[in-house]
């Protein structure tokens, strides 16, 4: 069963096809980078997956369930574009704002056990975040307070994890850092990742596919079909699409090597 | 001033009081989280109308503001969500309507009477046993489903997408948040009057907010510092013959004076 199917989905706004006959679909362990320029309808996309827009016309599934009917939020975790995290008299200490990831499909009246608090602690070590669990989550800085987010989403162990922009309020250090924990979690954990996000290197260098949109779909693929897709020519012209290609290799090859 | 307490109009007002002092504590730290802390006053304005209304007819007002009261907080809800319009404008639309209509019926009985005046600015140091004991009982109520709902609310304030993505009813949390909100400014009319009725919401919670503490610490913080401010308050009205509303009102902003001067003192 796919994670994530999208059918010849449509999302009309104010008379605007913001999405326009999308397709596509996302395996377990797949690593999708979702790219495209400001208003190309990223965030709707992700959005309408999450069940936090309604479609005007296809099919969309997660799970295999519709997402209006979906139930087992446990199994999906999740960070959006902004949180108000900027809001730096909010009182949620970073171990509160991971605690409130395990709510995901509670029912009420909800509550915390010791149980649950260990899962806390335990996803805050992983993260390596320790040291900030009792601070204001408004007090730290923009990379703390995206592992708090990621650690959020991920104190339930979900099975797909949905990021939009993580790294766009973050410094080019701490967004690579994020990006290298995104991509070991997809790797270790074989977590699905979608992750949108305008930095097109950034998805050559740890996503295996790209989906790249325009309000309408351009490409969907791996980065190697993307090279030599004459759809994605036809779209980017030969030699941005050979720069794009040039980029990836190179960038790619380099993050290997520092790895090592 | 102990001998204060033997007075039963003094026990009255401290039980009632007590209990709503720290109900609008701790729905306040919510609304002002929200940015959603004026509706208190904007409901308090639909109050003044659902007072005139229940005097005309010469029943009970708190009979007639209850259902009058709810069904505005749900109508500004809907106006936010629904209609796309700002929530201070949403408020700012119900509120003048409740003025103009409470004017219109208190010109129509032949303008504003005593008791009217009594809701404007609060009495409740002339409270029935009776009202004593509805305040304790929806007081209890109110707070019992605070409880309940504590963390629905907490993560939908902090984050309302993400808390939706965990499959909470944000739709139906908002509702209850305001539904019992319009339940607390009727309560609170007879103790600090429509005028002033938000600042019980409002003032307590900006204090405990400037300490800096877990949401947990920082409602607990609030709810002692809407306390503190009702009966010292109601000591103060009594030592000073002064009108009890407008005494709490003043002790509240001492304490938010204190707690705003040691944020900045120890920098937090």
């Amino acid at each position: 069963m796919s994670v994530v199917e999208f059918k010849k989905v449509t999302y009309i706004a104010s008379g605007k096809a913001v999405l326009d006959n999308i397709s596509f679909t996302v395996s377990q362990g797949n690593f999708v980078g979702i790219v495209g320029q400001n208003g190309s309808g990223k965030t709707t996309l992700i959005k309408t997956l999450l069940g936090l827009l309604e479609k005007s016309s296809g099919e969309v599934k997660l799970f295999g369930e519709n997402p209006a009917r979906f139930r087992d939020w446990k199994k999906v975790g999740y960070i959006p574009q902004k949180v108000m995290t900027g809001e730096n008299r909010f009182p949620l200490t970073a171990s509160e704002a991971v605690g409130l990831g395990l709510l995901s499909g509670m029912k009420s009246p909800k509550s915390i056990d010791s149980a649950d608090r260990a899962k806390v602690k335990a996803t805050l070590e992983t993260l390596n975040i320790t040291g900030i669990a009792d601070k204001l989550v408004g007090s730290l800085s923009g990379g703390q307070q995206q592992r708090v987010m990621l650690a959020r989403a991920l104190v339930n162990d979900p099975e797909l994890l949905v990021l939009d922009e993580p790294t766009a309020a973050l410094d080019v250090s701490a967004g690579e850092a994020f990006m290298k924990l995104i991509r070991d979690l997809n790797e270790m954990r074989k977590v699905t990742v979608l992750l949108v996000t305008h930095d097109i290197a950034n998805i050559g260098k740890y996503a295996d596919k790209m989906l790249y949109i325009d309000n309408k779909m351009v490409f969907f693929g791996t980065f190697g079909d993307f090279c030599v897709s004459p759809d994605a020519a036809l779209y980017f012209g030969k030699y941005a699409q050979h720069i794009i290609c040039h980029r990836h290799d190179h960038e790619r090859a380099e993050g290997v090597a520092r790895d090592v | 001033m102990f001998e204060a307490l033997h007075y039963s109009f003094i026990q009255k007002a401290l039980l009632a009081g007590g209990f709503i002092s720290v109900l609008c504590a701790v729905l306040g730290v919510f609304l002002v989280l929200k940015k959603f802390s004026l509706i208190g006053d904007g409901l308090s304005h639909v109050t003044f109308f659902s007072i005139a209304l229940g005097l005309f007819f010469k029943t009970s007002p708190l009979y007639v503001s209850v259902p009058v009261v709810a069904v505005s907080s749900l109508g500004i809800l809907k106006l936010t969500e629904k209609g796309k319009v700002f929530g201070d404008t949403a408020i700012g639309i119900v509120s003048s309507l409740g003025i103009a209509g409470g004017v219109i019926i208190a010109s129509l009985s032949g303008g504003f009477n005593l008791d009217l005046m009594s809701y404007l600015f609060g009495s409740i140091l002339t409270i029935q046993w009776a009202e004593v004991v509805l305040s304790v009982a929806l007081s209890a109520l109110v707070i019992a489903l605070v409880i309940f709902y504590y963390h629905d609310l907490v993560a939908a304030t902090f984050d309302e997408e993400s808390a939706k993505v965990m499959g909470i009813n944000t739709g139906r949390v908002n509702k209850v948040l305001v539904l019992l909100t319009s339940l607390t400014v009727v309560l609170s009319m007879r103790i600090v009057g429509i005028m002033l009725v938000s600042s019980f919401l409002i003032i307590p919670a900006a204090s405990a907010l400037q300490l800096g503490l877990s949401f947990r610490s920082t409602i607990l913080a609030s709810a002692a510092f809407g306390f503190v401010s009702v009966i010292s308050g109601i000591f103060i009205s009594y030592a000073a013959d002064i009108p009890a509303g407008a005494s709490i009102v003043m002790v509240s902003f001492l304490l938010f004076c204190a707690a705003f001067g040691l944020r900045k003192v120890t920098g937090r």
